[in-house]
């Protein structure tokens, strides 16, 4: 049984089953069909386990993740109940190329992964050369890269840029971003868009509202010291389009998050909800205050960018009668 | 090479070749402003000392080689001697055209430069002077 | 400080072999330049807007210059051992082809921004500002508080002395440094630097600490700098070996780095928020220097969001975080955020926060620095009806100019 989350909100971490039942509501296959409809409200989704953090022994790492990923795919995506509307993400330690590699390899040939999953709490940025392997064989296998925040079991770098705060609401108005603008960074700075261009990556915790303030601080510089880091071909913003998405988040807006991101943002914006975590975001929350068009674009417009493996699998989603939305 | 002055031209006398510092950067005063001299044995080029960027005083940034990138992250020095670059954001020039070697391509203004019986002269815009030109940098 | 900047590190593909014979075609000298009438003692301002430039980084001509202000036992263990000397040379994410711009460098010997006449020529006369918040950086950040307490007073004594007494005394003003991990010793040198000068007009402290800068620790610091009318400010610097994380490792480029500047200075805000800082110290002001400006409004509201949900963890925290922000945080323009996609890009990061760039943004040039900014490029990012506030009227507020 996995420890208490060392930053524990102050509020339950998760929507639970019910006022008598503090389980979270995605506890069971059972429960999460059965109330689907009310708390998902999509024609499909992408279930993502969390092993919940960095793990040190080497061979652990891998273990629990092919575990999760054989216990995600028995318990969840062969369920009779969900089969109709679930894929999954396949979970690999970005720490042993050769292990990640290897069960991407395993698992390719099973249509309903459809995405890999990394921890945002990861030990070194992501576009350190030694990660590229990994991301070079997703690549190829047709998986987008899904970034999820998934920490705090295991062994951590200081949850900010300057050691532990002391409260969850700090920890929750920092790490999801800062942590994803390192990442992103280390993507352009590494060069890694350019030596594996059919790589997309989706950061699942958000950062669309502060990505082009972020990035622009990056481009500025790099037309200097441009000659440091040839790889880079161009200004990192231009990699945005191509590369990178992010979930809109309840916590990235006023009333309307959505409808609160500048023009720029909106269009690395993709819908998911991160259900049960306490402020996930609905499809109605999500979609509030945006003209029609950008609403469909946003709720169902993430098959374009994934691309490959997501793509196919949602061209076969059957749209579900009686959401106030489709797919 | 040689330019007649025209109407909207003149030419600017900048002295004798021989008193141009060969391999560095002589800074004289144009009508129009500052006027960088890059000699390089019987060849002069004449950039205006003003960055497209900001305004900075580019010509006085050193004249280096570059990098590119042969592929992953194997680099390459090139083009040696051939890129002005600017003392404050560092944008790469190349000294013979002026303009940046990332896009969208800005421009250094340069002149053309005419060489002859040893002295040097460049061919500038006949411009009036605005009352907000930028004098910060001759 | 830039001793040593480059110059012993060894040449490959990452290192352009800069000219280190150019120097300045402005020859220093007095110039000209004519101090202002003198605000302090009269108390009127000009009419005119004042450019107030909230960055600047005056050097020691050399270390030795700066250690004679240093105190005992320091003083005497800088010289043999403990040295922080040409410690501005480090692998820590320096800034590639050198870090000051060589015009700023004099004839005189000594590094950017160490002679007064020059940076006067320059600065006050050439880009037009009237009055120059200086911060220096001369103390490293180093493992000892201490040692860096003991640094610290020795920046303020030498700043004091060499700029603000100088010649041109009257156009700048200082911040006391202080190490912020040594409070009882920052109380005392807010206090004593304070008394020695009222040109002294701000705290200077640099977030090279290992808790974010609302934790109490703190507090006295800024019950001393809220107490005297002091804003507090903050200024990164990288120093060797002491170099920040951040919640996923070190990266490994300078251009990744830069732009996290920003993530360093959200950090301490959100933990001054949400630690009470502000509303303990109403009178309290934060000048954040050298982070950008344009994720603000997105963080703003992502503490708003949070709070709502979550204020029972903080309860101290009684107004939104957003309402704190705008009364008592405070953010320097350089280096000014130049989309690709224009000005009207970064006017719309700021959409439903324009009361923020009345009051809140302010203008600053970084010099010597190679990426400083200049009043009229960095206006130009901003609608007309702000550039008074920004050039300088904001800061005239905070500083109490």
């Amino acid at each position: 049984m996995i420890g208490r989350y060392f930053y524990p909100p102050s509020i339950p971490e998760w929507t639970p089953i019910g006022e008598d039942d503090a389980r979270p509501a995605t506890s069971s296959p059972e429960l999460l069909a059965d109330s689907w409809d009310v708390a998902v409200g999509t024609d499909g989704a992408i279930l993502v386990p969390l092993t919940r953090g960095l793990i040190p022994e080497p061979d652990l790492g891998p273990a629990v993740c092919s575990a999760t990923n054989a216990w995600l795919r028995d318990k969840w995506l062969d369920h009779s109940a969900l089969r109709d509307r679930v894929a999954g993400a396949v979970r690999v330690d970005p720490e042993d190329a050769d292990a990640a590699i290897a069960e991407l390899e395993r698992v390719a040939g099973d249509p309903r992964f459809v995405t890999v999953a990394v921890p945002l709490q990861g030990r070194e940025p992501y576009g350190s050369r030694r990660y590229v392997p990994v991301w070079r064989k997703a690549a190829e296998l047709g998986f987008a890269v899904t970034i999820v925040a998934d920490g705090g079991c295991g062994i951590n770098q200081f949850p900010t840029m300057a050691g532990y705060c002391d409260h969850y609401v700090e920890y929750n108005s920092l790490l999801p971003w800062t942590a994803a603008m390192v990442h992103l960074a280390s993507f352009v700075g590494g060069g890694v868009f350019e030596e594996v261009p059919d790589l997309r990556v989706v950061f699942l915790d958000g950062g669309a509202d502060v990505v082009f303030p972020f990035m622009w601080r990056m481009d500025k510089p790099w037309r200097g010291v441009r000659y440091q880091v040839p790889w880079i071909e161009k200004h990192p913003t231009e990699y945005l389009v191509d590369h990178v998405r992010f979930c809109v988040q309840r916590a990235e807006g006023a009333a309307l998050p959505a409808a609160s991101l500048t023009s720029l943002a909106t269009e690395l914006t993709v819908y998911g909800s991160r259900y049960p975590h306490w402020d996930a975001i609905t499809p109605a929350e999500a979609r509030a205050g945006l003209a029609p068009d950008a609403a469909e674009k946003l709720l169902g417009g993430a098959a374009d960018f994934y691309g490959g493996r997501f793509a196919r699998w949602a061209a076969e989603l059957p749209t579900r009668p009686g959401l106030p939305v489709s797919q | 090479m040689s330019a007649p002055a025209g109407p909207r031209t003149e030419h600017f006398d900048c002295g004798l070749l021989a008193d141009l510092e060969d391999g560095g950067m002589t800074l004289v005063e144009g009508p129009n402003g500052g006027i960088g001299l890059f000699r390089r044995g019987d060849t002069v080029y004449a950039l205006r000392n003003w960055c497209p960027h900001n305004g900075a005083p580019v010509c006085l940034g050193p004249v280096t080689g570059t990098n590119v990138s042969k592929g992953g992250h194997a680099v390459e020095h090139v083009r040696d001697g051939e890129i002005l670059v600017c003392p404050w954001h560092k944008w790469e020039f190349e000294l013979a055209t002026g303009e940046s070697i990332t896009k969208p391509v800005k421009k250094v203004e340069t002149y053309p430069v005419i060489i002859e019986d040893g002295r040097v002269s460049v061919v500038v815009r006949r411009i009036r002077k605005r009352r907000n030109a930028d004098t910060t940098h001759n | 400080m830039d001793l040593g900047e480059n110059g012993d590190l060894p040449q490959s593909h990452l290192f352009r072999s800069g000219d280190p014979s150019m120097t300045s075609t402005i020859a220093p000298g007095s110039a000209g330049v004519r101090p202002h009438d003198d605000s302090d003692s009269s108390g009127e301002a000009p009419n005119h807007p004042l450019t107030i430039d909230c960055d600047v980084h005056p050097t020691p001509h050399d270390f030795d210059e700066f250690l004679s202000y240093v105190p005992e036992p320091w003083r005497s263990r800088e010289k043999m051992a403990f040295s922080t000397r040409g410690e501005g040379s480090s692998y820590s994410y320096y800034v590639p082809g050198g870090s000051t711009r060589k015009e700023a460098i004099p004839n005189t010997g000594g590094p950017a921004a160490s002679d007064p006449y020059l940076t006067a020529e320059q600065l006050l006369e050439g880009i037009g500002v009237d009055i120059a918040i200086l911060l220096s950086l001369v103390a490293r950040p180093v493992a000892n508080p201490k040692h860096e307490a003991a640094l610290s007073e020795g920046s303020n004594r030498w700043l004091e002395e060499r700029w603000l007494n100088g010649e041109f005394g009257n156009r700048f003003r200082g911040a006391i440094r202080v190490c912020a991990d040594a409070p009882d010793l920052a109380v005392a040198e807010i206090a004593r630097a304070h008394d020695a000068s009222h040109r002294f007009n701000s705290v200077l402290v640099v977030p090279s600490v290992l808790k974010p800068l609302g934790h109490e620790p703190y507090m006295p610091i800024y019950e001393a700098a809220a107490e005297r009318g002091l804003p507090v400010v903050m200024h990164l610097t990288r120093p060797a070996g002491m170099t920040l994380g951040t919640p996923v490792g070190f990266p490994q480029h300078f251009v990744e780095v830069q732009p996290m500047y920003s993530l360093l200075y959200a950090t301490h805000l959100v933990s001054m928020v949400f630690n009470g800082v502000f509303e303990r110290y109403p009178d309290l002001k934060v000048v954040y220097v050298e982070g950008g400006i344009a994720w603000l409004p997105s963080l703003m509201r992502r503490m708003d969001r949070n709070w709502e949900g979550l204020r029972s963890e903080v309860p101290w925290v009684v107004k939104p975080p957003s309402e704190y922000v705008a009364e008592q945080a405070f953010f320097t323009t350089q280096p000014i955020e130049e989309p690709l996609e224009g000005p009207d890009a970064l006017m719309e990061a700021f959409e439903g926060a324009e009361h923020l760039l009345a009051r809140n943004v302010l203008f600053s040039t970084d010099y010597p620095h190679w990426d400083a900014d200049e009043p009229r490029w960095v206006l130009r990012q901003f609608p007309a009806e702000y550039h008074d506030a920004i050039r300088g009227g904001s800061a005239r507020a905070v500083y109490k100019l």
